[in-house]
């Protein structure tokens, strides 16, 4: 083990000083994770982007990036084939191996924490503001979110009662996949003033139709891919299980994109208000 | 047809005819390796490779990443090959796969519940430690089939093909299990695995396996004059002076143990196991002696050129190679089958 | 001398064979007779070591079958069993070409290819030698078998042939060329041969010996004059004698 081990210091050491030259700010980044390029976005450093990934479609200018895979099954080369000097991650990327080649061929890696609260999101803000050396745009950035989330706070007070909500992450015929606690789902159904019927479980189980009823969910939340998926509103409102709860008698089921919903990114605070709104309008 | 007969028996020719493939077979192989370290995301041109005219960058990728992960290749498919042509022995059916004795259903299995149940525990083993999961839950899972086996008094191969079945029927409902307690993420992550992929080689994954597939490899080659004799029937290669039962064993724990160590570092990778034994065999004969050597080889080149295209047809995401194989080696194979009987039978 | 002394094999709530005391000598040919489920296979099974005994033991040379290493009893005697398959595409001479395992062949060295040769020429199948082994009909792969096991104890001195129904699937001419062949085998190379056969007009042309079982005991035994006789076709085959030896 003791000469494999040295060969391979051997190995790194070399590869690493070879590309040793390494400038302050980075000229290319490769970005993992929607949350990440949207953040790198809203800081006015696309121009930097030399890539990401296939949960990164917004903004839609997003979608033409170059696209090295879906964040949990990167390729090394296909990633360095892209020339980063810097490849930006949340902790869901992986798989670990191939992060440990491309760091052992001397490109860095910067790992954001995917949090669900706005200071976790600021907290990344200031990150990539920091190394991408756009901290003014940060400012403002972070600046407009804590005066949403001020606005989202009074928002929230506003509402009578929290209204009872359930997630449908997908509905395949079957039993529908509902969101437990510890969701994404959960963490902006909170977010936005409601509660999620579902407490007696963590992450998202097939839930059986009679005890989707027993829940007496107000409304149904969905992503609109979801929707497409069960066929629309009318087809999701005739599955049995959502028929007969009153969300389905009153037509409520909000429908909103996949990553502004569950993304968690610098829009989250958007997508928490635009939830409260439909809460209210009701 | 009497004793005059001896004086007619000449002139001798050799009996073994048949053309050893290997020296065609390692050219190939050496051209197929050579044109995927060079083929890829990066590109790295053969010439400048020899000259030693590359970029940093090149060298890295090269040495790094390329290299481990076109050697990883050749061992992987070597392994899957030669356990498949082994357990096509044990079996006596051209149709055995390594599947059948329980190693991607156990390691499925054990890869689920690490995922799923032991999120924190993987760090215990760092990088490796769905590798040493499915090691495990692969090499385990065969051995308990074998040890059902003989608990069943005679250890006949039928009884290891039967309580094969039940053994996988009950890691796939366990894997489905745990399917269901998993999350998104989770979910992601273990149907990625079940895809196999050969993207995490590192030096270390290539130099273990090898040192598990390698000597797995000679031992059975050393064993397949005697394959060959268990291929009469069990009672007869007691007859010809061949242990059956330890040949049974020594076959079992090669291929449990090196399908095991391919499972660990690439996932579950198809067909290949099956394919490439058959290939070999109609185009040398059923004589292990040559179609254990020839399959290594052989399985070798085909997973080096499966994981290129898989590297390069979507670059620069990539493919897993699992589905390549399948997708490629499934048509192909039933191609093999119709071609075969239809031949053989008139069909 | 191949002897059983006083062997049992429980099966079931029986016995087969049931304390059977019988001598295969070189040079002869034995005949196992007897009706269906009598335990012909099965004593022969016993006599070559494939299936253990519960009571008494089987000897070679006063030797207890259960002193030699496989490897050992292999090169001093062959089996043909019933129904032996080879369900991948072998040569005919591959087939033969195993036959000299036991001896440290493996097929190619010119001895070796002599004396698969010889052998396939002895079973009238040196014609098939190019021939895929399961491509050949039931009667041409029992005579590719059977080379095979004539090649196992090849001009090997004191050897011993046990044959489980060689001619099951031959044509008449091929019956007698086999069962020729067993007597020539036992008169010019010293061999002992054991059949297990149902033509009893072939037993007593060919045999010198025969073991008459029923139920898995012994009812007769000793030379073919004096066991296969018409009270013996009566008494256990149930059959008119006339009908067998043709009055």
């Amino acid at each position: 083990m003791k000469p494999l081990r040295i060969f391979l210091l051997a190995l790194t050491l070399s590869v690493g000083m070879g590309s040793g030259l390494r400038a302050d700010t980075p000229k290319r980044v490769v970005t993992v994770g929607g949350a990440v390029t949207e953040i790198v976005y809203a800081l006015g450093a696309e121009d930097l982007i030399a890539g990401s990934d296939t949960t990164s479609y917004f903004p839609p200018a997003a979608e033409k990036l170059p696209k090295v895979g879906y964040m949990r099954a990167l390729s090394a080369e296909g990633i360095l084939s892209l020339r980063p000097d810097l490849l930006i991650v949340t902790d869901d990327a992986g798989p670990p191996a191939v992060l440990k080649q491309i760091e052992s061929v001397g490109t860095n890696i910067l790992y954001l924490k995917s949090g669900r609260s706005v200071a976790d999101i600021e907290d990344s803000i200031r990150k990539l503001a920091e190394v991408l050396g756009r901290e003014p745009q940060a400012k403002a950035l972070m600046a407009k979110m804590d005066q949403d989330a001020a606005t989202l706070a009074d928002e929230v007070s506003e509402l009578k009662a929290p209204p009872r909500v359930m997630f449908i992450l997908q509905h395949g015929g079957g039993a529908p996949m509902v969101a437990g606690g510890g969701t994404a789902a959960d963490s902006i159904i909170r977010l936005s003033g409601g509660k999620n019927v579902v407490t007696a479980y963590d992450g998202y189980k097939p839930l059986t139709p009679e005890a989707a009823v027993a829940m007496r969910p107000d409304a149904i939340l969905i992503t609109d891919q979801g929707l497409t998926q069960a066929g629309g509103k009318d087809a999701l409102l005739k599955v049995p299980g959502v028929a007969a709860t009153p969300a389905a008698k009153a037509g409520r089921v909000y429908a909103m994109d996949a990553l502004l919903l569950l993304g968690f990114g610098p829009r989250m605070v958007e997508a928490a208000r635009a939830l409260n709104k439909m809460y209210r309008a009701q | 047809m009497t004793a005059s007969a001896q004086t007619s028996a000449s002139p001798h020719r050799p009996v073994v005819r048949r053309r050893s493939p290997l020296p065609l077979l390692i050219v190939l192989l050496a051209v197929a390796a050579a044109g995927a370290a060079s083929i890829g995301a990066v590109s790295i041109p053969f010439p400048d490779m020899l000259s030693g005219n590359l970029s940093d960058q090149q060298e890295a990728v090269l040495l790094g990443i390329r290299l481990p992960r076109v050697l990883l290749a050749v061992v992987v498919g070597a392994g899957l090959a030669v356990s498949g042509a082994a357990l096509q022995g044990l079996f006596r059916n051209p149709l055995a796969d390594p599947g059948l004795i329980g190693i991607a259903s156990g390691a499925a299995l054990a890869v689920a519940m690490v995922i799923v149940l032991a999120g924190p525990l993987t760090g215990l083993f760092g990088l490796y430690g769905l590798a040493v999961a499915a090691f495990c839950g692969g090499v385990g899972t065969c051995i308990l089939i074998f040890r059902i086996t003989r608990m069943s008094g005679a250890f006949s191969v039928t009884y290891m093909l039967l309580s094969g079945i039940a053994i996988n029927a009950i890691a796939m409902a366990g894997t489905g299990f745990m399917t269901y307690l998993s999350d998104d993420q989770q979910l992601r992550a273990l149907t990625f695995w079940t895809m196999g992929s050969l993207g995490g080689a590192l030096w270390p994954a290539v130099i273990v396996v090898a040192t598990v597939v390698v000597p797995a490899i000679l031992v059975l080659i050393r064993n397949a004059g005697e394959i060959n004799i268990l291929l009469l029937g069990e009672e007869e290669a007691r007859h010809l002076g061949v242990d059956s039962d330890r040949l049974k064993l020594i076959i079992v724990l090669c291929a449990a143990f090196s399908v095991g160590a391919a499972v660990a570092v690439s996932g579950i990778i198809g067909f290949v196991g099956l394919v490439v034994p058959h290939l070999v065999r109609l185009t040398i004969g059923p004589d292990h002696r040559l179609l254990i050597p020839a399959s290594a080889v052989l399985g070798g080149i085909l997973l080096v050129v499966a994981d290129t295209f898989a590297r390069i047809l979507v670059a620069p995401a990539e493919m897993p190679v699992g589905i390549l194989t399948s997708m490629i080696g499934g048509p192909f194979f039933l191609w093999l089958l119709f071609k075969q009987y239809s031949g053989r039978f008139g069909l | 001398m191949i002897s059983a002394h006083d062997i049992s094999r429980r099966l079931g709530d029986r016995n087969i064979p049931d304390r059977v005391s019988v001598e295969i000598a070189p040079g002869e040919v034995t005949a196992i007779i007897g009706p269906n489920g009598a335990g012909k296979s099965t004593l022969l099974k016993c006599l070559t070591g494939a299936t253990p005994v519960d009571r008494g033991e089987v000897r070679l040379d006063g030797r207890p079958l259960g002193e030699f290493t496989l490897r050992e009893l292999a090169c001093r005697r062959a089996v043909l069993s019933q129904g032996a398959a080879v369900t991948f595409p072998f040569l005919v001479t591959e087939v033969v070409a195993m036959g000299r395992a036991p001896h440290g062949g493996n097929g190619t060295s010119f001895a070796d290819a002599a004396i698969i040769r010889q052998a396939l020429e002895y079973v009238d199948a040196w014609h098939l030698c190019d021939r895929v082994f399961p491509t050949l009909s039931g009667g041409e792969r029992q005579r590719v078998q059977l080379a095979r096991v004539l090649a196992q104890v090849w001009e090997t001195q004191g050897a011993y042939l046990f044959l489980d129904e060689p001619t099951s699937e031959l044509d008449l001419k091929h019956q007698h060329q086999v069962l020729q062949l067993a007597r020539q085998l036992a008169i010019e190379q010293g061999m002992g041969v054991c059949v297990v056969m149902h033509d009893l007009n072939l037993v007593r042309r060919y045999a010198d010996r025969a073991i008459v079982l029923r139920a898995g005991a012994c009812v007769a035994a000793g030379l073919v004059a004096d066991t296969v006789t018409a009270e013996t076709v009566a008494e256990v085959f149930e059959v008119a004698p006339e009908l067998v030896f043709g009055g």
